[in-house]
């Protein structure tokens, strides 16, 4: 390496890094964008194949099976239309499969709030850090990340958000108490708020507890039911003291499920299930989310080919125009390389002393791309499950 | 010791305008020649010949007896100049990404030499030239003034056998610009010293004296 070359190229590159950045930049970008993608496709890929594998069957109301998947799995915000709890009654009573119903309406400080049962802790093999699983209505479990941002922590309160501001007869946040933080799983589980099923009905308005209707503040009576006027004060907590004033109204198997984690007992009750729900006409569907993940995969490694190739074409661009550049800075510079060449400076130490600028520029160009690609690549899981969350 | 020999030279640029013919110069180590005449007289012209920066249409340089500039590969002219010659450029030609130091250090790292003992002479002149306090600074920030200043010692810095400036005061105030003939003609008294100038004051200073109504074609 000619030292003098060396020294000139980098207080060359140094002194102009604002030009050296740019175009290192662009290069970066160049190279980092296409391998980011593919890294971010694959690595994502193989963080959500996981999750999908384990999940042998999803029943939910018929429509979309590919948001079916993306809400029972990674909890998108999608609206899903309801299932009747006797759905999943009906799993458990012809004992082919468990069955683990989800709600998935509601969000509580823009994390999912997901009605389960306890039953789902052990479905996807979730850990606490910190607490136990919550026990009675109004209490929750939160994700790690949900945790770690909001800073939370068992003991802590959390509400859940109200759906609409100016519905004012419609149910008020309710305030949960945190029972527990769940450990890391890199899965969306980390960015959601477990509660029992029940706790999701609550705050849908399906159950309540208010102080005791009694005086003038009895409107009505009807067999089994109180009508009272608005004085009476609602419950948007729940604690010791007012839990038993709790009660839900209507007919439980009505209550609504968003949809149902189906485990078949075994392959026979699996095809069983598949055939039960291959009627279109019927209300409900059976996915399989294996199935739905790679169709989607599919269609993403087509769009990923694509945006390569209109890639390939930006990058052409961005070489031309970084080539470009060089030519036009080091025509610019004549005079610096006619003086140096007039103190007697060889050729070879001039061409040198060029292309080691182009090569420092590409070196930090690709080191840039080096770092951004990590980053994504590190992130890869965690930013694809944001993505598949997002409504 | 150091001798340049210029024997019937004859330049014309393409055209047929300007052309010069020089019979006969030369000089030996310790002599300083000015070479005077009006702007666009051609001394710069009559300069880059003698280094080998322009090659004549006949006639030949010789330095040290050596083989004529014209004949030499262009890799050799240029180690050449590199070597034995200190050039001070009528437009200073200074990188201005580098600081003062750099600058003044440049040919000797394309020479090779010794960075303490070049850095301590490089030292030495900008303390002679009063540039000691910008040795840090770009040479882009710098006046023209301090820029010639720099260019001088740039020159110098390697001890050449040849010295070879064009017009290097022309940009200094009376005092400094006699602080930089002296600087020069005490680098000349062991070196072969042509001068470019248009200022008589000058020219006065240095021994021998070429008018360029003499080599005009």
């Amino acid at each position: 390496m000619n030292t003098p070359s060396l020294h000139l190229a980098l207080r060359y590159v140094a002194r102009h890094r604002l030009q050296t950045w740019l175009l290192a930049g662009a290069l970066a970008l160049m190279l980092a964008v296409p391998l980011s993608l593919r890294l971010f496709l694959r690595a994502a890929e193989t963080g959500l194949r996981a999750r999908a594998e384990r999940t042998p069957l999803v029943l939910g109301a018929r429509g979309s099976s590919l948001d079916l998947m993306l809400a029972a799995l990674y909890f998108k915000r999608q609206a899903l239309p309801p299932l009747g709890m006797d759905a999943v009654e009906r799993l458990r009573t012809d004992g082919l499969a468990d069955a683990i119903p989800l709600h998935l309406r509601f969000h509580a400080q823009g994390a999912a709030i997901v009605g389960t049962e306890l039953d789902y802790f052990g479905f996807r093999g979730l850990q606490f850090i910190d607490g136990r699983p919550f026990a009675r209505l109004g209490d929750c479990v939160l994700g790690a990340e949900v945790a770690r941002s909001r800073g939370l922590k068992p003991g802590d309160a959390v509400f859940s958000t109200q759906e609409q501001v100016f519905d004012l007869a419609g149910a008020y946040p309710l305030k949960m108490r945190v029972t527990g933080v769940l450990a890391p799983t890199g899965t969306a589980d980390d960015r959601a708020v477990v509660v029992d099923i029940k706790t999701a009905w609550l705050i849908a308005g399906l159950a309540h507890g208010h102080e005791d209707v009694t005086g003038n503040a009895v409107l009505r009576r009807e067999a089994d039911t109180t009508i009272a006027n608005a004085g009476v004060r609602l419950f948007n907590e729940v604690t010791a003291d007012n839990l038993e004033s709790f009660h839900f109204h209507g007919d439980p198997g009505g209550f609504p499920v968003s949809a149902v984690l189906v485990q078949p007992r075994n392959a026979k009750a699996e095809a069983i299930l598949a055939g039960r729900f291959l009627d279109p006409k019927l209300p409900a569907q059976l996915i399989r989310p294996l199935d739905e993940f790679q169709t989607l995969m599919a269609t993403l490694f087509r769009v990923e080919r694509l945006a390569f190739a209109m890639l390939a074409v930006v990058a052409v661009s961005a070489v031309a125009v970084a080539a470009l550049v060089f030519a036009l800075s080091f025509r610019l510079r004549q005079r610096e390389f006619r003086t140096l060449d007039d103190l007697g400076v060889a050729r070879g130490a001039l061409l040198r002393t060029r292309l080691l600028e182009i090569l420092l520029t590409s070196a930090l160009g690709l080191t840039l791309a080096g770092l951004l690609t990590a980053l994504i690549f590190w992130r890869a899981d965690a930013w694809m499950t944001l993505l598949l969350a997002g409504s | 010791m150091a001798t340049l020999l210029a024997e019937h030279l004859s330049f014309r640029y393409p055209g047929g305008g300007f052309g010069l013919e020089l019979e006969r110069l030369e000089l030996q180590s310790g002599e300083a020649l000015a070479v005077l005449g009006s702007s666009g007289g051609g001394k710069t012209t009559l300069l880059r010949l003698l280094t080998g920066l322009l090659l004549p249409e006949a006639g030949q340089v010789r330095l040290n007896g050596g083989e004529p500039l014209g004949s030499l590969p262009a890799d050799s002219l240029r180690a050449l100049r590199l070597r034995c010659m200190g050039l001070v450029f009528q437009d200073f030609a200074l990188l201005d990404y580098l600081t003062v130091a750099e600058n003044l250090l440049l040919p000797g790292r394309f020479l090779g030499l010794e960075p303490g003992a070049a850095g301590q002479r490089a030292r030495h002149l900008a303390e002679r030239l009063d540039i000691t306090d910008h040795w840090q600074h770009p040479a882009g920030r710098l006046s023209q003034g301090e820029r010639q200043r720099v260019a001088v010692a740039r020159a110098l810095v390697h001890e050449p056998e040849f010295l070879f400036a064009d017009e290097p005061t022309a940009a200094l105030d009376p005092d400094r610009r006699g602080r930089v003939i002296d600087l020069l003609l005490e680098a000349g008294s062991s070196a072969c010293l042509i001068l470019v100038t248009h200022d008589p004051e000058v020219a006065a200073r240095c021994p021998r004296q070429l008018r360029m109504e003499d080599v005009r074609s």
